[in-house]
């Protein structure tokens, strides 16, 4: 089964062809657009993805010698997402639909990540629990199956990688931040400038949800407070404290959610699930139990749109795309 | 034989039409403030099957190209993209002040066609009514009320259109004027409108582009910053 998947529900433009639950293609244009203002425009979004998504989904369809009508299933991202940039991508679908008749679902983003680990394990058992961190989500499913999702906690404020973005931006590098802040924490070297330390929030009333506007106003008040040149020239120290603090928050609530649920198959997906110190750290902690998709199927990317199109369709879940930019799963 | 599709999203109503070379068959219109991307699939395969036309029948496909809703012209552009992805179907770019002003019934008056464009702006543009053709006198323009407002004469038709927008007031002044067509009240055949420029224009190759060359006229830039919400944060 071939299966089209379309993906614009933020800065990305993204397309892919599977067949079945293999990648044939997976091509994404990652807007540049954004990094001047220092945060995605909604506006600006919605243009790019027009400008790109015929283009790519071309390029897509001769990288594979297949034509449109060898597929048989389009699946677009409709929910949750900025609504213009969604639109441009369920629109696009339906284009296609029009001309060819071809069935189109719509599928919800979050589920998008999560199937993105039947790609790389389409053995992996059932039930798991998945831990969804990007820039505009952080929380923890149980997946009993493709569909059957059940929230155990989710980030009360700002998403993590929302938080990498905004420290980031305090500190000087372009957004995205999440990848250069990492990569500074590395030169930090091992031991040195203990003095910074962050605050890893415990929400006490609901342990499995996640909080982490706290940390960054802690790394606010510490860079206002130090002063330009010393937060310039301790920068690695400050990266390392705030990813310690963002993935000892990440990691004691998957630990608790496996204890709580009694399930020890962690999947880690979404864009801040690249990052490698939170992928050592859930091992560290958790084992064998913890498995994640290659860093290009984290980050948002069509194949995993694709991926949870042809597991729905397996299970006779397709249902037309519904605009919904607030859904949850 | 040339099939010519028309549509146009760039208000409040989605309209699709359809020509045979220089002949009009059919027409579609229907008032749907923000579903445009839900209904305009279901718009064009309605049209077809009811005049027995297949989808890879069309030839040409001619789309108001705004200005008008930044989102609404997005789902007309993004459908065409997908719709055209797979052929070689020719697609035509139509000013929708040009499509506006054909609901304005103007003798042999000039038409201006002005769309609010919101924060004081209007968006117009002046024609001139020759025999049965409208031919443009003025780009499409985006500017502050005053200058449009500047720009009419006494002897000129005017057809406005809200884009929905209920608290609009730039048109107020016009309430006492004589020939204004708001197009609330004097509904437009936009779709086929677009599809009828398709068909006058349709051994004119250069007007044509591909589908991947097709892009809206937004007239207004992103960046001026109270376009946007500011950065997503
Ligand atoms: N190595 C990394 N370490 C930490 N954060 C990272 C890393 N790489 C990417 N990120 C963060 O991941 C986010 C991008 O993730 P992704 O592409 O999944 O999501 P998004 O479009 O921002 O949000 P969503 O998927 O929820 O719509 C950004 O906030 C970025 O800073």
């Amino acid at each position: 089964m071939i299966t089209l998947g379309i993906e614009t529900s933020c800065d990305e433009t993204a397309v892919a062809l599977l067949d079945d639950d293999r990648i044939l293609a997976n091509m994404v244009y990652s807007q540049i657009e954004h990094a001047r203002f220092g945060g995605v425009i909604p506006e600006l979004a919605s243009r790019a993805h027009l400008e790109k998504i015929d283009r790519l989904t071309a390029t897509v369809l001769k990288k594979t010698s297949l034509s449109i009508d060898k597929c048989n299933l389009v699946a677009v991202t409709d929910s949750p997402g900025l609504a213009g940039a969604l639109l441009v991508g369920v629109s696009f679908a339906l284009g296609i639909h029009a001309q060819t008749g071809i069935p189109v679902t719509g599928i919800n983003h979050l589920e998008g990540h999560i199937c993105a680990i039947f790609l790389s394990r389409p053995d992996i058992p059932l039930p798991f629990l998945a831990l969804v961190v990007s820039g505009g989500h952080t929380a923890m499913y149980r997946v009993d199956n493709v569909g059957k999702y059940s929230c155990l906690g989710q980030t009360v404020d700002d998403a993590a990688g929302e938080a990498f973005d905004k420290v980031g931006k305090m500190l000087g590098f372009p957004y995205p931040a999440g990848k250069a802040i990492e990569e500074e924490a590395l030169r930090a070297g091992a031991g040195a400038g203990r003095e910074a330390v962050f605050p890893v929030a415990r929400l006490s009333g609901s342990p499995l949800d996640f909080s982490f506007s706290g940390l960054k106003t802690a790394v606010k008040y510490y860079v206002t407070e130090k002063g330009k040149d010393y937060s310039r020239e301790h920068r690695p120290v400050i990266c390392r404290a705030f990813q310690e603090a963002v993935v000892a928050s990440l990691v004691n609530n998957c630990a608790a959610a496996a204890e709580k649920s009694g399930c020890k198959r962690i999947v880690l997906v979404g864009g801040v699930a690249c990052n490698m110190r939170l992928r050592e750290a859930l091992q560290q902690r958790l084992g064998d139990g913890v498995c994640f998709p290659p860093p290009e199927l984290c980050a948002d990317n069509g194949a995993m749109i694709a991926c949870a199109g042809f597991m729905r369709s397996k299970l006779n879940l397709l249902r037309p795309p519904h605009m919904d930019p607030g859904g949850t799963l | 034989m040339n099939w010519i599709l028309g549509i146009d999203t760039s208000s409040v109503a989605l309209c699709v039409g359809l020509f045979r070379d220089g002949q009009p068959i059919a027409s579609y219109s229907r008032m749907l403030k923000n579903s445009h991307a839900e209904h305009i699939a279901q718009a064009v395969s309605m049209l077809l099957d009811n005049n027995g036309v297949r989808a890879g029948d069309i030839s040409h496909v001619a789309i108001a190209a705004g200005p008008g809703s930044f989102t609404g012209l997005r789902i007309g552009f993004a459908f065409v993209k997908g719709f055209c992805l797979t052929g070689t179907v020719r697609v035509l770019p139509v000013s929708s002040l040009f499509v506006l002003a054909h609901g304005a019934d103007s003798g042999d008056r000039d038409v201006i066609a002005a769309i609010d464009a919101r924060r004081g702006e209007i968006f117009w543009a002046r024609f001139r009514r020759d025999a049965e053709a409208l031919t443009r006198e003025t780009p499409d323009t985006l500017g502050p009320a005053p200058e449009f407002r500047n720009a009419l004469t006494a002897g000129d038709t005017v057809i406005t259109d809200t884009m929905g927008y209920a608290q609009s007031t730039v048109f107020n002044f016009l309430a006492d004027r004589p020939n204004v067509f708001p197009v609330e009240r004097y509904p437009v055949q936009r779709g086929f409108i677009c599809a009828a420029q398709g068909a006058s224009l349709l051994t004119d190759g250069s007007s044509w582009k591909n589908a991947a060359d097709a892009m809206p006229e937004y007239l207004r830039s992103f960046s001026s910053p109270a376009t946007s919400k500011g950065p997503l944060q």
